[in-house]
């Protein structure tokens, strides 16, 4: 079967082996090898890998066709991937999918008849905040409007000026949060090496690197510092499980990072690493010492083209600084997904890191025990890391003088939805949350009224906006409302919205997200969305609100990792808090016909590149 | 030992069992697709949900081990009710196609959905659609709709093959089983995955709608196709085998056999030798078993009465007890030292999972039997070179086969050939008296492993047409040949034969069981 491959193609996968114990782990960079040889991934091809990496053909089979960005059969020549998640729906996607089907004239997963393009709908594009986004070739273009579109595709036809892709924004320190964070990102790019270091950076790495690694695990663990990934796991207390005996030889410990930020309302990690690369990588590398790890796989999203790029440069900027590599103690190998957000779950990661499909694993064995390859790993979120060098540098103390004391410090908010100014925020844990929905996003548009929040990213149950507006952030006060501050990732949502029509868009995420391993999280997953989706188009009976409630308890607690709860607590959460909303929806018709198209967002236009005349494909029409 | 309460009973089983497997040792079969215990956990199906006090919702029963004191809920009202969900579930997008399935009659879906009074599906969308009926190698065929992706066939290939063949592809609610594309299975163990299949999504070509499996009768017995003895039961119905499939035996096959093993019961239906015959060639004639037994030992009497020599060869896919008459006729009534039990047969594939390369059930029971040349005795492949002997005394197989054109040369010059035999193959076609004997499936007997395990087969039907147990034929020939011998029952023969073997000392037929003993002190190589 050999031979199917060009030469450098070959080489490239024989390269990309030897970063890792195994070689069979390097099946993701390979496949992505081939496809940025031959555009798309056919049989011999897979054949060929398998070959390379000594696994069995049907194994490259299973993993292609796992992952969604591998392309099994030619495609256009330009890929465009619109969102159609929440917050970019709330902005207006629909739209731009309607002009991408008139336009190019062929629905969602098909090439125009030119071969120019081909179009689909893709999840959260960790952009939430400056929706609509369209990706074209892994480049984001943010905040488009239907002009704005055609601008894009025409100056990829080189009919107009080429836009300039969008890059994420920094934070901005709010609410008297010091900007723990948020002085390490750069404006307009990556803050460099060399600025970086005169500000002080690195320089916590060093001290630390000349002590013993368990000072850095005591000063997390005194900081009280809580994992930023979802669950608020202590960071400090989860170091503190990996054996502290040395290692043996050919025994290695791992620090993985989860560099895969998917929630639908999160967009941090990928600012994080877009602008503060070198924060991050501080972290790790303080991550390394702490637990006596001498490399770090760092998981990056597959649709991160950009972030990807700019932390293999950091990461040789590091390098050349003499921070990075064997032989300054800890080194560090970028691994790039390649779609699908379960591999955001730390096992179902592992498992993708080995080359596999991101199927979660049973529990025990925990990471912490058996991880990577095996052998004892840290598994966590980049914002968590990149908290670390703030913990090193200013102490334990003055980090958790901010915030609460059971959530010390500060976070990022990701903010989205129906608010003027939606963003990315550095806030003090423990504010009121009605200050960060007003004073900081700006409160609704003129008009408009908050009817509910999403605090922490799509998984996290609902609430209602008078119980939004009565706690604090932090994992405490959100806790007794029953619902997480997961990734603070808030989506706010206002007396226009139709929440039946939520609601359906996310179980469609998850639906389409779901690995598909227990029972109940595949098949509840899809049925869930099949009566939302009847619901919102007015099908739906009183019979199967109870079904959908019945369901949720079905997959509630029942699986392998927690994505069916993600779905099934967001269901009892919407079912429960505005079920007459729901029943509402049963007479066939939406209450809210303003709900159905979507209102445009408040950052649309600002992004846009500068005008130029519509090029001669502008002539299809369609709605504007 | 362990001691837990299950159900409200308290109950002590062995340690280091999971919860699953504490409460099946204590008769209660939790539920489950994706556990088995050649495989282990995977914790996929969510059907094995328990109760256990104290624990944070309802756990997999599969993955749980059991610890001291454990109070664990298998029919506790909420066990029940996740599993009934989860069952409705698996029904979802499942083809209810059970009047047209295969499978039914032993098919864990419809017997839990029957069990767990699980209500009809609500589900009012279309199902998910997949491929029915593919052709997937090695007499294998899936249907993707009833699959229900419990991943046993993936994890067959992968845990126990270390050769993946199958993947789950896709994911969510389109996950299906595939082969690489355009590529079929190719795996000497292949059928395996039909028996693991929980559901009628893997079904064996060979098989499929030939029975109704509930009117299918299991004989646990063994397979005779090498020296690996793997335990099987055979399914069977009015005189024909439908079906071998593995018995688990951890000490010699766990949960599997090999597709040779698996797919060699046609042999035990086709071109059998149903009654006696005399004679070759042109004149020859059939005739009743006494008649032939008769005139067999006439024939051999008169070569052992004027000087001339006489082989006996018995095949090492003689049972042990058949070896010992042989032997006693050898000895006893022939009095010729050219006797052996050593094979011609050229040896097949052999691999680390099971397969001997000695395509024989019996070789070490030959020699602890001891059925081997006298003084001045000569052996095979020796006694098929002249000086050739005058007349054979050949027990099972089929030596005009199997030693190809020396042994039907020998054969066919001989003045006489006695031959015992299952099938109408050469060996029959060359004997001067084909005596119709029985195959395993149709006796019972002892065989020892290539290991050193003695075994037993049982018979699953009385031998067709005129044939006999072959313990029954030497037992007459010896009558005939003026010596009495033990039997013919099996268990009668087993204790005479036992007593001059100081390995079998102290074994009684009924403790060998139905997963026989490891001998002490093993056996030589086969
Ligand atoms: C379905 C699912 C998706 C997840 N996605 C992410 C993710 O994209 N990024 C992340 O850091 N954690 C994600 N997590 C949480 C991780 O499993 C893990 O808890 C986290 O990476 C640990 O890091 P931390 O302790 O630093 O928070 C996800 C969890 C689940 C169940
Ligand atoms: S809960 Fe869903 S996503 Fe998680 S392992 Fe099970 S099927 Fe996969
Ligand atoms: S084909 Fe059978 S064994 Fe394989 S996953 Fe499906 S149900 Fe399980
Ligand atoms: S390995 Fe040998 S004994 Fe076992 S099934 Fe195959 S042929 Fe029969
Ligand atoms: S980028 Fe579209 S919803 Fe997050
Ligand atoms: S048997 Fe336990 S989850 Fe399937």
């Amino acid at each position: 079967m050999s031979g199917a491959l060009k030469p450098e193609t070959v080489q490239r996968i024989r390269e990309a082996a030897a970063q890792y114990p195994r070689r069979d782990a390097a099946m993701l960079p390979a496949l992505w090898a081939v496809q940025e040889e031959r555009g798309w991934i056919g049989p011999p091809e897979m054949a060929e890998v398998a070959e390379l990496l000594g696994v069995s053909p049907v194994r490259v089979f299973g993993v292609v066709s796992f992952y969604t960005l591998f392309d099994t059969r030619p495609r256009g020549r330009h890929k465009v991937q619109v969102c159609r998640t929440l917050s970019c729906a709330l902005a207006g996607s629909a739209r731009l999918c309607e002009r991408l089907r008139s336009r190019l004239g062929v629905g969602a997963g098909e090439t125009s008849a030119d071969g120019q393009f081909a179009w689909e709908e893709v999840e959260c594009l960790a952009s939430c905040g400056t929706g609509p986004v369209v990706q074209v070739d892994g480049e984001s273009y943010e905040g488009l409007s239907t002009e704005g579109l055609d601008r894009v595709l025409d100056g990829i036809l080189g009919n107009v000026p080429r836009a300039t892709p969008d890059r994420a924004s920094a934070p901005k320190p709010v609410l008297g949060a010091p900007p723990f964070l948020s002085q390490w990102f750069g404006e307009d790019g990556p803050l460099p090496i060399s600025v970086y270091a005169a500000r002080g950076g690195y320089r916590a790495l060093r001290e630390a690197r000349a002590r013993p690694g368990g000072e850095v695990l005591e000063a997390v663990k005194a900081s009280g510092l809580r994992g930023r990934g979802g669950a608020g796991f202590p960071t400090g207390t989860k170091w503190g499980f990996i054996p502290k005996v040395p290692s043996p030889a050919g025994s290695p410990i791992y620090v993985v990072v989860n560099a895969d930020e998917s929630e639908p309302g999160a967009f941090k990690d990928r600012a994080l690493l877009e602008l503060a690369p070198h924060l991050v990588i501080e972290g790790i590398l303080l991550a390394c010492h702490a637990v006596g790890a001498q490399s770090a796989y760092v998981y990056v999203r597959g649709e991160f083209a950009e972030p990807y790029r700019t932390l293999t440069r950091a990461v040789a900027e590091a390098r050349d600084a003499g921070l990075v590599g064997a032989a300054a103690g800890a080194d560090l190998i970028l691994h790039r997904g390649a779609g699908a957000y379960i591999c955001g779950e730390e096992t179902a990661l592992l498992e993708s890191l080995e080359g596999k499909k991101g199927y979660p694993r049973l529990r025990p064995p925990f990471p912490a025990q058996k991880g990577l390859f095996g052998q004892p790993t840290v598994v966590n979120n980049v914002e968590t890391l990149a908290t670390v060098p703030v913990i090193m540098a200013g102490g334990a103390a003055n980090f958790a003088k901010v915030g609460t004391p059971k959530s010390p410090g500060t976070k990022l908010v990701s903010i989205s939805g129906r608010v003027r100014r939606p963003g990315l925020y550095e806030v003090p844990l423990g504010v009121p949350l009605k200050r960060i929905l007003h004073e900081v996003a700006g409160g609704p548009a003129p008009g408009r009224s908050i009817k509910a929040v999403i605090p922490g990213g799509s998984s996290t149950p609902i609430l209602t906006v008078a119980e939004a507006e009565e706690i604090t952030f932090d994992w405490e006060a959100l806790a007794s409302k029953g619902t997480f501050l997961g990734t603070g990732g808030i989506i706010v949502l206002d007396d226009g919205d139709c929440l039946v029509r939520v609601l359906a868009n996310l179980a469609r995420f998850y639906a389409h997200e779901s690995c598909g391993q227990c029972t109940p999280c595949r098949e509840g997953t899809g049925w869930s969305r099949n009566l939302l989706a009847a619901l919102e188009a007015g099908h739906g009976t009183a019979r199967d609100l109870a079904l959908l409630k019945e369901i949720a308890g079905n997959m509630r607690g029942r699986t392998i990792c927690v994505l069916a709860d993600a779905l099934a607590m967001p269901v009892q959460s919407y079912l429960q808090r505005f079920g007459p909303e729901f029943e509402a929806h049963l007479s066939g018709k939406c209450p809210l016909p303003e709900s159905a198209t979507s209102r445009t967002s408040a950052r649309t236009s600002a992004y846009l590149p500068a005008v130029a005349p519509a090029g001669p494909l502008d002539k299809g029409g369609g709605p504007a | 030992m362990t001691e837990f309460t299950l159900d409200g009973s308290k109950r002590t089983v062995p340690d280091g069992l999971s919860v699953l497997e504490a409460a099946r040792t204590c008769g209660t079969e939790i539920p489950h697709f994706c556990y088995h215990p050649g495989l282990g956990p995977d914790g996929n199906c969510r059907l094995c949900l328990v109760e256990i006090e104290g624990a944070r919702g309802l756990q997999t029963s599969c993955n749980t081990k059991l610890a001291p004191g454990m109070v664990v809920r298998a029919m506790g009202k909420d066990a029940v009710a996740a599993r009934q969900a989860v069952l409705e579930f698996v029904l979802l997008n499942h083809p209810i196609d059970c009047p047209i399935c295969d499978q039914a009659g032993e098919c864990k879906l419809q017997d839990y959905y029957v069990a767990l009074g699980a209500a009809d599906s609500r589900m009012a969308f279309p199902k998910v659609r997949k491929r029915k009926r593919e052709a997937i190698g090695a007499g294998v065929m899936l249907d993707k709709e009833r699959c229900v992706l419990c991943a046993r066939c993936t994890r067959f290939f992968s845990n126990v093959m270390k050769d993946e063949q199958l993947v789950i592809a896709n994911r969510g609610n389109h996950a299906e089983i595939a082969t690489f594309p355009g590529r079929k299975l190719d795996s000497p163990y292949a059928g395996n995955i039909v028996d693991i299949c929980p559901v009628g999504a893997l079904t064996s070509e060979a098989f499929r709608f030939r029975a109704r499996v509930w009117l299918l009768q299991a004989t646990p017995t063994i397979c005779t196709g090498c020296a690996t003895g793997c335990n099987i039961y055979a399914d069977a119905k009015d005189g024909v085998v439908y079906r071998f499939r593995p018995r688990t035996n951890p000490d010699v096959n766990g949960w599997w056999i090999c597709d040779e093993g698996r797919y060699s019961y046609p042999a035990v239906n086709e071109n059998r030798l149903v009654a006696a015959r005399i004679g070759r060639g042109p004149g020859a004639r059939e005739a009743s078993v006494e008649e032939a037994v008769a005139a067999a030992a006439a024939e051999l009497a008169a070569v052992r009465d004027t000087g001339g020599t006489i082989a006996v060869v018995a095949s090492p896919d003689a049972s042990c007890e058949e070896v010992f008459l042989a032997r006693r006729i050898a000895e006893d009534a022939l009095r010729t030292p050219h006797r052996t039990g050593r094979s011609v047969k050229p040896p097949g594939v052999g691999d680390a999972l099971l397969r001997h390369r000695v395509k024989h059930p019996n070789t070490p029971g030959v020699a602890l039997v001891g059925l081997a040349p006298g003084a001045g005795g000569r052996d095979l492949p020796g006694l098929l070179s002249p000086p050739r002997p005058d007349a054979w005394l050949l027990l099972g197989g089929d030596l005009a086969a199997e030693g190809g054109a020396p042994a039907a040369e020998a054969l066919s010059a001989a003045r006489s050939v006695v031959a015992i035999v299952p099938h109408a193959g050469a060996t029959a076609a060359s004997a001067t008296v084909a005596l119709p004997g029985a195959t395993w499936i149709e006796k019972d007997g002892t065989f020892v492993s290539a290991k050193g395990r003695l075994q037993r087969a049982r018979a699953a039907f009385p031998p067709r047409g005129d044939a006999r147990a072959d313990l029954e034929i030497l037992a007459a020939l010896g009558a005939a040949l003026g010596v009495r011998l033990p039997g013919p029952r099996a268990e009668e023969t087993f204790r005479a034969m036992r007593a001059g073997i100081p390995a079998l000392a102290g074994i009684e037929w009924d403790a060998i069981g139905e997963g026989g003993v490891a001998l002490p002190g093993g056996v030589g190589p086969p």
